[in-house]
């Protein structure tokens, strides 16, 4: 099979945080790893912007840099280190707080009480104008919109999303208005 | 030791009169065939006294005294006129049985080619009056074919060279082949088939010979390293040559026939061709070769076949073909041997193509129509090119032809920049992206500088690969492309350019339009998305609204 890139899925902090379902398509071992999100969104890679409010550098030998990602619903948290050189060297010189944009790779791990955490493993990470936020804001609202609406139906594809999450899809429209609004 | 040496001595005294004989072939054809038949037999007398008095010989000093070079001197006259009857050797059915003669002394020097290579290096030294002692040749050539494992005959050729970098002598001398014998065009062309009955694949050894030849047909030179190629023939058939630049040879001229000496036999696709390298040498023959009227009927029905008209979706490679055409672009010439290249278009899409020198055709223009007759298709890695040569006609025509390669437009946020964006080099001749300074089919060429981005473009539902081109590169980096040159040259970072460029260009969203390939867009225009969607957004916003309202008075009720 030809190699296919990944989407960069179009993705609210709020939804990204709420998500807990971890899965691999087919046994391979490197085949991808994807996140289930609540409204039915399968991710690997996505693309999100917002404002960075702070970094850090919590490595304790090497480098290794968090950044905090706001955007209107939430927080997203970044990480990189060593096997992202250029996204490190851009948060450890980064304006604060500033507008950017980062695409990434999601990385999770599940705590000990099997509470998933989600991060972003950013593979691009750079400054953008108000302008580019907003059209992401757009774009990330009416995506999640759709697929809100589709899970509204009684589509075969979205089956597995309601055996692992009791989704208000009311609440995630909300958070999509006020995301618009904002 | 002595007697060793009068062995080796003999049997190089033969090599070297086949040698003369060899490379003294035909200067000059005489029709005195009188005088040249007593010639003749005086000369196979003198070669059978040679022989005898070579086996008989058991002192040194004999052997030595056959080095003579008086004694040199008279065989290579005679030698020479033998030569010239083999070039009449068609003709004259007697004289035929003497060049096989000639030929059967050639057989005879391979045994000369199988004897101890070590000895072989001493002697040939020896000639140019250079002693080396055996024992130290014989260590150098065991730790190459011991040691490090090299074939004998590069062993062979490795110690020669050292030796004659050592003493300052030509080295081609030295590899100029004993073995090359006078070969007709149908021996060459069974070669091949009998290589393919045995299935026994290429033949080790290099194969040398001379030929006699007439040049039929001189191809459009697509490359700077050869001086010369087509197809010679005699009366037994045809092959095609090649004259490598490299040779310092002078160019040879169609319709005039030649004596080939010294060239390689070289296996491509199944036949052998003929190459003339540096060892090589051309002798111009003032007595034609005929070519059987079959074969030179065979080039020239090419030349006047016609052909069909084949719509460019169509195409494939290797056939002649005629195009009715829109010219869509012509690029900045690039060779010397091209008069023009570009692409042209029809209804079913678009071709490349290349004008060469030697074509009498007029030039195109851009976005006129043509009818190109006779043009080859060539193909290279899946994609085509209509090459326009000698026996090429280019007309133009006054029909519209629309061409159709599909324009889209899509809108997304550029999500990567792939490896082979930024500041490239590009192979001179071929136009293809050059890493490390080689080019994939031009080997070690001077790129020529260009900018360029491969990037990614992703809307959220699906990514799509774009090349945007130097001139929308410039304006999307506000870098021109000798501010990047400069700034790669001076920093000598490719790296934080592509660094750069990535910081400008990723993570935002652009309006992208152009023609769609297999896998890439290629921008015609590369705009910033402007955040234009306010009226949209209301509209989202009021609609989510509405959903929210309904439900709730669903509820409420």
């Amino acid at each position: 099979m030809a190699y296919e890139r990944e989407v960069s899925v179009r993705i609210f902090a709020k939804e990204l945080r709420n998500s807990k379902v971890l899965y691999k398509d087919g046994d391979d071992q490197y085949a991808p790893q994807y996140l289930l999100t609540p409204t039915g969104a399968k991710i690997n890679r996505v693309f999100i912007t917002g404002t960075l409010t702070e970094t850090e550098n919590i490595g304790t030998e090497t480098e290794y840099q968090r950044g905090r990602i706001s955007d209107p619903t939430g927080v997203f948290l970044v990480y990189a280190g060593q096997y992202q050189p250029e996204v490190c060297r851009f948060l450890a010189d980064a304006k604060v707080p500033s507008i950017v944009s980062v695409i990434g790779k999601i990385s999770s791990f599940e705590t000990n009480d099997g509470n998933v955490i989600v991060s972003i493993r950013p593979e691009h990470m750079q400054y953008i104008d108000p302008e580019t936020r907003d059209m992401w804001i757009y774009e990330t609202a009416k995506q999640t919109y759709e697929r809100i609406l589709t899970l509204e139906t009684d589509d075969e594809t979205i089956q597995n999303v309601k055996n692992h999450y009791d989704v208000n899809t009311n609440d995630y429209k909300k958070m999509v208005l006020d995301a618009l609004e904002l | 030791m002595l007697k060793e040496n009068t062995e080796k001595s003999k049997k190089d005294l033969k090599h070297e009169v086949i040698q003369e004989v060899m490379s003294n072939y035909s200067d000059t054809a005489s029709n005195d065939f009188d005088s040249l038949s007593k010639d003749l037999d005086s000369l196979s007398d003198e070669i059978e006294s040679l022989n005898t008095s070579i086996k008989t010989t058991e002192s040194l000093e004999s052997v030595l005294n056959a080095f003579d070079t008086e004694n040199k001197y008279e065989i290579d006259v005679d030698v020479n006129d033998v030569d010239e009857i083999a070039v009449d050797v068609n003709e004259v059915d007697e004289i035929n049985v003497d060049v096989n003669d000639v030929d059967e002394i050639n057989v005879a020097s391979n045994d000369f080619v199988d004897s101890d290579p070590v000895d072989e290096i001493r002697i040939q030294f020896l000639n140019s009056n250079i002693e080396i002692p055996y024992d130290e040749i014989k260590s150098r050539f065991d730790e190459l074919t011991e040691t490090f494992k090299v074939s004998k005959d590069e062993a062979k050729r490795c110690v020669v060279n050292y030796y004659a970098k050592k003493n300052n002598l030509n080295r081609n001398l030295f590899h100029r082949s004993g073995s090359a014998s006078l070969k007709k065009i149908s021996e060459i062309n069974d070669l091949s088939s009998a290589e393919n009955e045995s299935g026994s694949g290429k033949l080790e050894r290099t194969l040398w010979a001379n030929v006699a030849v007439n040049i039929v047909r001189i191809w459009d030179n697509p490359h700077e390293t050869i001086l010369q190629s087509g197809i010679a023939g005699d009366e037994t058939g045809i092959v095609r040559f090649t004259i490598w630049k490299s040779s310092d040879l002078s160019e040879v001229v169609e319709n005039k026939s030649y004596c080939f000496k010294n060239v390689v036999l070289r296996e491509w696709n199944g036949r052998y061709n003929i190459e003339l390298n540096r060892a090589s040498s051309i002798e111009e023959l003032k007595k034609p070769v005929s070519v059987s009227k079959e074969d030179v009927e065979k080039i020239y029905s090419v030349d006047r076949r016609q052909n069909v008209q084949i719509p460019i979706s169509d195409l494939t490679g290797d056939i002649w073909t005629d195009l009715k055409v829109r010219v869509l672009k012509i690029w900045d010439n690039t060779h010397e041997s091209i008069k023009q290249s570009g692409v042209v278009g029809d209804e079913t899409g678009i071709v490349k193509f290349t004008i060469w020198n030697t074509s009498d055709a007029e030039e195109m223009k851009e976005d006129e129509c043509y009818l190109i007759k006779n043009t080859i298709i060539k193909e290279w890695n899946g994609k085509f090119t209509a090459e326009i040569n000698k026996t090429s006609s280019i007309e133009k025509i006054d029909e519209d032809i629309k061409v159709n390669f599909e324009k889209v437009t899509i809108t997304g946020a550029s999500v990567a920049i792939q490896s082979g964006s930024g500041l490239i080099k590009r192979c001179p001749e071929c136009n293809k992206v050059i890493s490390r300074g080689f080019c994939n089919d031009h080997g070690k060429v001077k790129g020529v500088y260009d900018l360029r981005i491969k990037a990614v473009i992703d809307d959220g539902k699906e990514t799509q690969d774009v090349i945007i081109n130097r001139e929308l590169t410039e304006k999307l980096s506000q870098t021109t492309l000798d501010e990047a040159i400069n700034y790669v040259t001076e920093t000598l970072d490719t790296d934080s350019f592509v660094d750069n460029l990535k910081l400008s260009f990723i993570g935002r969203y652009y309006k992208i339009t152009g023609s769609k390939t297999e896998r890439y867009i290629i921008a015609d225009s590369v705009e910033p998305e402007s955040f234009e969607k306010s009226k949209e957004k209301d509209i989202l916003i009021s609609l989510i609204k509405d959903d929210l309202i309904s439900v709730t008075d669903a509820g409420a009720i």
